[in-house]
């Protein structure tokens, strides 16, 4: 799992709270090579066309040193990374009903990315971000992505994550969030296709009211290893978070759920709920998760959960007497799981077309 | 109030679809909004959730000083030349001296963990290994000496004896000073002795069981307990023995600047049945003292073993005890377990799973007041199919303490068709103290049922009132329906002195968190 002898093992998401080591749950391998070269990223889209929005090149420093100087992001090295290897950086101010959509393709002749954004939502506005990288067949790819997301009074943004991955892929995304009064962030992420991605999500809740809302869909399929790493602070009154990760794991894939939700002194009246739902559908698979909760803060209400199982045979069998062969009743119960999520994505086709490749996945198992 | 979740879910997908509305229009609700924020946090009269209130235990008896005499005092600190003290003191095989001196290399050598709370303080240069009191050990109540009965019996213990238990060893210091037992169990071939007794008349039996479970290599602690591990119980219970009444150790720690580190080893053979309670007190000095004992349990098959304990240190104790039990084929074990003192605690008792049907039941009280940072938590290992774990634990930090629960659940290769749940509640009684859970649960096999407080949908009703009709209590019948499985147990304790902590375990806490 962790390779300590050949290849240096630079740990990354380091829990903040850290726990018994054998476990092997106090981090992940961030997969850092000092030796990466810079290279060119020439083709992506941001899309859709004809929407009006306000990007630039040049990034915003204040959220420079949001990212930078905070506590967030996978580690320093791969922040440093991020930032001295750069081949795609953009600061947007969004305004209501922007919808900024990067698809980031990893292909031949393009297999790294190394990409920096920016959002910043104006006061009182409604935004969608969304980035979907996806990656080719047989193209060993490597992304090292930091989104910095600033939400001031009223703001509301919907950030969408697709991680269309292959077996031969790099994933590291790392995401800083800093919600002010009445800041509403809904993160809607999808990680599917094998290979090895480390999401570390971070977020600091100064403001009063403000709400944190992430649903995880996650398939493991062939060797591919998925570490989900959540890290909030509740610091202001009546904060509200919840985090989801709903999926399930195929072949020999592995998953690794480390959520903490951490009420500061002075968080009263705040609600952290945060829950991992797995199914299990391989001997060889591995689950993992370790919901934490700290809690400095006597009136709040927090709650966590972890499930782990097989398919339900009961929900199976109706199914099945309703005419569905087994595989079909198989792929629709794993979908249901992940329907949640994939609804809040904004493109009807791009989430038919997902349901659909994740139906066929588990049908053709 | 948060906002409105159900009315941003509605529009979420809308968002990107153009605006109909216009700047002014976008302003004015935003100012809306920020308005009626403002307002509520101008007046913000948050009203606190109900919450259980609990009182502070009551110290009183435990906190009973005697005069310190002694017979034998090793030196603070620890090296080979204490270590070979201690054993010639107590006039030991060379084959435990030994022991004794390969788990000092391997204390040496470690470091302390690298998670939870600080253990700096700990420093063998202040503590005395070894001391024994002035007493021989007696089989007979009144040869103890009377200051030493004096604080058994206001403990509560002889008395308790009398009523309830099979058998009572009480250790004073470093030594035990009484053991007996009733004559009917020394006919079934339970041996039920100290531990210092038992490897010199037992060596065969203990030399095959002890130290294999918990190993020196464990961590710091338990390598620190082997080179000076003293006192202690043994517990044999042959095939098919099934016991009706407990056992019962107690151990008080009196002199200052001491350490306390006996070792239990109970066996308990094939289709045999035993409840072992044990209780630990010290009364508070301003100097450190440090337990770090070790208890070893060997379920057999079929076999049902109860261990409860009342850890009640003192203040200014650490208290980094470890417990582990190995369950074979169709064996139970249950733990209860209460932890009130000590200054420092960090207590996970383990339950290894090895033999198909094992199961491990756990339900835990940890009670942190002012000064206390309390990490306690339970272990269940399944590495054999169709093994059952509970895990109930119940962590209450008040006036500045701090309680945390850290579960472990590690299911195996080959534990297909095992079944785990976990239920923690926190509960904190005012913004001064702190709680954290963090519960660690790794799989291996796709053939679980594993669940940690994930109740997935609503309960049916109908099959929880069913349960109910049919004499089962709504949170057994409701725990049934979740997992397929709960066996009623009763969990109370025999004891008149623990009948503050039955109160808390069957406390229903409200306005806990987790």
């Amino acid at each position: 799992m962790t390779s300590k002898t050949k290849e240096q093992y630079y740990p990354g998401s380091i829990l903040p709270s850290r726990t018994l080591n054998w476990l092997n749950l106090n981090d992940t391998n961030s997969y850092y090579d000092p030796k990466r070269d810079q290279a060119p990223y020439k083709d992506w889209v941001l899309g859709p066309e004809g929407k009006e929005r306000n990007i630039s090149q040049d990034l915003d420093p204040d959220l420079e040193e949001l990212l930078m100087k905070g506590s967030h992001g996978i580690s320093p090295q791969i922040l440093e990374e991020n930032r001295d290897k750069c081949n795609l950086q953009d600061y947007a101010l969004m305004d209501e009903a922007h919808f900024n959509r990067f698809d980031l393709p990893l292909k031949e002749g393009q297999a790294q990315l190394i990409d920096r954004h920016q959002i910043r939502v104006k006061e009182g506005r409604r935004a969608v971000a969304m980035f979907d990288l996806h990656a080719e067949d047989g193209v060993a790819g490597y992304r090292n992505g930091t989104i910095t997301i600033d939400l001031p009074e009223d703001a509301l943004l919907h950030l969408v994550i697709l991680d269309r991955l292959n077996d031969a892929t790099t994933n590291n995304l790392s995401i800083v969030a800093n919600l002010a009064d009445g800041a509403v962030l809904y993160v809607s992420h999808v990680e599917k296709g094998g290979g090895k991605s480390n999401f570390n999500f971070g977020c600091d809740m100064p403001g009063f009211e403000s709400l944190l809302d992430i649903s995880t869909a996650f398939l493991g399929e062939g060797k591919g290893d998925l570490d989900l790493y959540y890290d909030v602070n509740q610091i202001a009154p009546y904060t509200d978070v919840k985090i989801v990760a709903n999926g399930a794991l195929l072949d020999e894939s592995r998953k690794n759920f480390r959520g903490t939700i951490d009420f500061k002194e002075g968080s009263y009246g705040a609600v952290g709920d945060e829950a991992s739902y797995t199914i299990l559908m391989n001997d060889k698979v591995k689950d993992l998760a370790i919901p934490i909760l700290l809690c400095h803060e006597d009136d709040v209400v927090g709650n966590h959960a972890a499930s782990a199982g097989q398919l339900d045979e009961d929900m199976l069998f109706y199914v099945q007497t309703r005419g569905i062969p087994r595989k079909e009743a198989e792929g629709m119960i794993v979908e249901a799981r992940m329907v949640p999520t994939l609804d809040r994505i904004p493109d009807p086709d791009l989430r038919e077309s997902l349901q659909k490749q994740i139906h066929e996945r588990i049908v053709q198992r | 109030m948060p906002k409105d979740r159900k009315r941003i879910e509605q529009f979420l997908p809308y968002i990107a679809n153009g605006h109909p509305l216009t700047d002014e229009e976008i302003e004015f609700r935003r100012q809306e909004e920020k308005e009626a924020r403002d307002h509520r946090k101008k007046y913000d009269d948050f009203k606190p959730r109900k919450k259980s209130q609990i009182e502070d235990m009551e110290r009183g008896v435990y906190d009973l000083k005697n005069k310190f005499e002694y017979e034998y005092k090793t030196e603070t600190g620890l090296n080979e030349e204490i270590v070979r003290e201690i054993s010639a003191e107590k006039e030991e095989p060379d084959w435990v001296l030994q022991k004794r001196l390969d788990a000092l290399k391997v204390f040496q050598k470690s470091k302390n963990p690298t998670w939870g709370p600080d253990l700096s303080a700990v420093d063998m240069n202040k503590i005395s290994a070894y001391v024994r009191p002035k007493a021989q050990k007696a089989r007979d109540w009144k040869d103890v000496p009377d200051e030493i009965r004096d604080t058994f019996d206001k403990l509560g213990i002889p008395e308790a004896e009398l009523d309830y238990l099979s058998g009572v060893g009480a250790q004073y210091d470093s030594e035990i000073v009484y053991h007996k037992m009733k004559d009917y169990l020394l006919e079934s071939g339970v041996v039920y002795t100290d531990f210092e007794s038992a490897v010199r008349e037992y060596p065969d039996i203990v030399k095959k069981y002890f130290g294999k479970l918990i190993t020196p290599q464990l961590h710091r602690y338990a390598a620190l307990h082997y080179a000076v591990w003293s006192g202690g119980s043994f517990v044999y219970v042959p095939k098919g023995v099934k016991l009706d009444v407990p056992l019962q150790s107690y151990f008080r720690l009196n002199a200052p600047g001491a350490g306390q580190f006996e070792h239990t080893l109970i066996i308990v053979e094939d289709d045999a049945a035993v409840h072992f309670i044990e209780g630990c007190s010290a009364p508070k000095y301003n100097t450190l003292n440090l337990h770090a004992g070790a208890v070893e349990i060997y379920v057999g098959k079929n076999a049902k073993m109860r261990f409860s304990t009342i850890e009640n240190w003192s203040r200014n104790m650490y208290n980094l005890n470890t417990k582990r039990a190995r369950v074979e084929e169709g064996g139970k074990i249950e733990w209860i377990s209460g932890s009130f003192g000590s200054a420092l605690s960090m207590l996970y008792p383990a339950s290894i799973l090895v033999g198909e049907g094992a199961s491990s039941d756990f339900t835990g009280i940890t009670f942190a007041g002012h000064g206390q940072y309390l990490d306690t938590g339970a272990q269940a290992i399944h590495l054999a199919p169709n093994t059952k774990s509970n895990i109930d634990s119940k962590s209450i930090s008040k006036g500045g303490g701090v309680s945390n629960y850290r579960g472990t659940v590690v299911i195996g290769k080959n534990a297909a068709g095992s079944k785990s749940n976990t239920n923690c509640e926190s509960l904190m009684l005012d913004a001064d103290s702190r709680t954290d859970t963090i519960p660690g649960i790794t799989i291996d096999n796709e053939d679980v049922d594993l669940g940690h407080e994930a109740k997935i949908g609503k309960i049916d009703e109908d099959a929880v009132f069913y349960l109910m009709a049919r004499g089962i209590p709504e949170k057994e019948a409701e725990a049934m329906i979740v997992r397929g499985f709960a066996e009623p147990v009763a969990r109370e304790l025999p004891m008149e002195y623990a009948v503050e902590m039955n109160n808390l375990i069957n406390l229903e806490l409200e306005g806990a968190i987790g």
